[in-house]
């Protein structure tokens, strides 16, 4: 299953053609590759989410083509033709929570792959599963969605996305309001998704711990334009670069460079804890003897 | 003085078998800033909205500016408490950002002019002023919760609840926008009572309290807490970097310190280990 995505030229403005028209994208040409793990930086406002809301045509450019696998979306395309792709591209909002709307969480799980014709007996099979899969209780899945917390309400959500089963999946930060076990559990299994069955993977998130240790291509949004796209370790090997856009480093990068002024040396700076650990360990006491 | 007395407090959803809320004491020293943390459903949500009387508590007693919260003092105390929920969507009103930023003082008997002032001031400390004449719908995410927090920061409340209220920030944003909030407090000796799963946010306050399962767990300052180290997660923070670095040393079979150690401090300890090689 092919997926390659591909923006051409794609310039969108919310309100167009009003006195309130507000340019949100900007020229933007990119490719994410089928199965790939992409993810999206940049600061408030700068057009990360609206940059997403093309992937299922959920927003149609408002000059410029985007193409998914082998649909092509342009300001003209028909909103007709679009269900395959709304199947295709699974998509957790920024705040999933204003898209529940089903009597019970087991419902709203399994409302979209019913939607897509599955049956109802297989639809509720996947959502239990897909529940369990994001760490939410059996006994929450007979409540309403309302009534539940922040995070869990999250996990819903992110659930009911999943058991559409899609090829690729788009995260609007999905991690933010999760605790940390949360965090980490859903970012493993989208990792494992990826691994296991070629999904491709767009995340958008401020974390930059998570870009560094899942993401192997990153986009830059500021303000409607795409800055800058590489792999994690091009994008954060310019602090001040970073700095300047209102990006951060991981932080076993901030730490090394910390660690640097005391003294150590780095052949490359560390993205990740282990691979900090790795680089300092032979300049500390006692670790001449490391290597088993 | 405490500014916030809770006192065996106890709540339960109609539709639910577990209490949301158990049997939960705490003070609030006036003029502190106070961190709530605690995994996903363990009941801060719930604890803010008992502290404001949205809810009426089954038992217990909550005393708030020494006064007891009760049907009839509900709205003045409301005078008293301002707070930012969860998800900003459900709590905009104004057709604009402004006039969302505003509806806050007019319960308040602000007058007129001090109003558009202070909006003027509250939408410029966020960076969103710019904005003003945009719909709240209209904004990105980001921007939402920046004008959210214009909101309060225009009433200056005695309490500011913040119920994860900067999730959505970049991490710059984030820093800026907590240091706004630090400023206002110490300039009007405010209270503040934020909600939070981020280490840096947590590791700024004051006093930590943790809720687990609607209990009352403990209350400590950073460093106490961060002693726990990768217990951190059961109480819903992430593990602090210093001692994820350890961690990873050890693993090398490198020797490290037991107890918790700031970033300052393990780059010290790594700079003389180094230098004893
Ligand atoms: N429905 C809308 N109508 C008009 N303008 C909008 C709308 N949604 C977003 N915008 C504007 O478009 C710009 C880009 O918004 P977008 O939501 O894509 O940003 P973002 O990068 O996702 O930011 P955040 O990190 O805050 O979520 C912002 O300036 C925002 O105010
Ligand atoms: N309206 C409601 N009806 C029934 N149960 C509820 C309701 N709101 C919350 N709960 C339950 O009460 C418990 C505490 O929820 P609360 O929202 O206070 O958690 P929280 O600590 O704020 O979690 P989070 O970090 O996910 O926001 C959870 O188990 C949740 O499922
Ligand atoms: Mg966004
Ligand atoms: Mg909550």
């Amino acid at each position: 299953m092919a997926t390659d995505i591909t923006f051409e030229q794609v310039n969108y403005s919310y309100q167009a053609g009003t006195p309130f028209a507000v340019q949100a994208l900007k020229n933007i040409n990119l490719q994410i590759k089928s199965g790939t793990f992409t993810a999206v930086i940049g600061q408030t406002g700068s057009g990360k989410s609206t940059l997403i809301q093309h992937l299922n045509a959920l927003l149609k450019p408002s000059s410029g083509t985007v193409t998914i696998g082998d649909q092509v979306i342009t300001n003209e395309t028909n909103n007709k033709h679009l269900k395959p792709l709304r199947k295709k591209v699974g998509m957790v909002f920024q705040f999933p929570e204003n898209q529940l709307f089903e009597e019970t969480v087991l419902k709203d799980i399994a409302f979209g792959p019913q939607n897509f014709g599955v049956s109802e007996a297989d639809a509720n099979e996947l959502a239990k599963r897909m529940a369990g899969e994001v760490g939410l209780d059996e006994s929450l899945l007979s409540r309403s969605p309302f009534d539940l917390s922040g995070g869990q309400m999250r996990r819903v959500a992110i659930a009911g996305v999943l058991a559409l089963e899609p090829e690729v999946l788009v995260l609007d930060e999905p991690t933010a309001g999760l605790d940390p076990r949360g965090r980490l559990e859903i970012m493993q299994l989208v990792t494992r998704l990826r691994e296991e069955q070629g999904l491709t993977i767009v995340l958008i998130t401020h974390q930059m711990d998570d870009v560094a240790d899942y993401a192997d291509h990153v986009l830059v949004m500021g303000h409607g334009e795409l800055l800058k796209q590489g792999t994690p370790r091009e994008i954060f090997s310019d602090p001040e670069w970073l700095t300047a856009h209102q990006l951060g480093l991981p932080s076993a990068t901030r730490f090394a460079y910390e660690l640097q002024q005391a003294g150590f040396e780095f052949e490359t700076m560390p993205l990740t804890v282990s691979e900090l650990a790795d680089e300092i360990a032979p300049q500390l006491g006692k670790g001449d003897d490391r290597h088993e | 003085m405490a500014i916030i007395k809770v006192e065996h407090l106890n709540y339960k959803y109609s539709n639910s078998d577990t209490q949301a809320i158990d049997d939960v004491s705490l003070e609030i020293q006036t003029g502190d800033w106070v961190a709530i943390v605690g995994h996903n459903g363990s009941g801060k949500s719930t604890l803010a909205k008992l502290l404001i009387g949205l809810m009426a508590a089954d038992s217990g007693k909550i005393t708030i500016d020494d006064q007891e919260l009760t049907p009839e003092s509900v709205w003045q105390i409301r005078e008293k408490v301002g707070m930012v929920f969860q998800n900003p969507d459900n709590q905009f009103v104004g057709a604009t950002v402004a006039d969302d930023v505003a509806f806050g003082m007019e319960n308040r008997s602000v007058d007129r002019d001090t109003m558009v002032t202070r909006v003027n001031h509250a939408l410029e400390q966020v960076g969103m002023l710019d904005y003003k004449d945009r719909e709240p719908a209209n904004l990105s995410g980001g921007q939402k919760q920046r004008v959210a927090l214009a909101g309060i920061i225009a009433i200056a409340p005695k309490i500011l609840i913040l119920d994860e209220a900067t999730s959505m920030l970049d991490p710059r944003g984030r820093q800026a926008i907590l240091q706004v909030i630090q400023q206002l407090k110490d300039d009007l000796n405010l209270t503040v009572l934020s909600i939070t799963h981020d280490i840096n946010e947590a590791a700024n306050a004051d006093r930590i309290v943790v809720i687990d399962d609607g209990h009352f767990v403990e209350e400590s300052t950073p460093s106490e807490l961060f002693n726990h180290g990768k217990q951190l997660v059961e109480m819903g923070l992430d593990v602090p970097l210093p001692e994820k670095v350890k961690d990873a040393l050890q693993e090398r079979h490198i020797a490290v310190p037991e107890s918790y150690l700031d970033e300052r401090g393990l780059v010290d300890w790594l700079r003389t280990s180094r230098l004893n090689k």
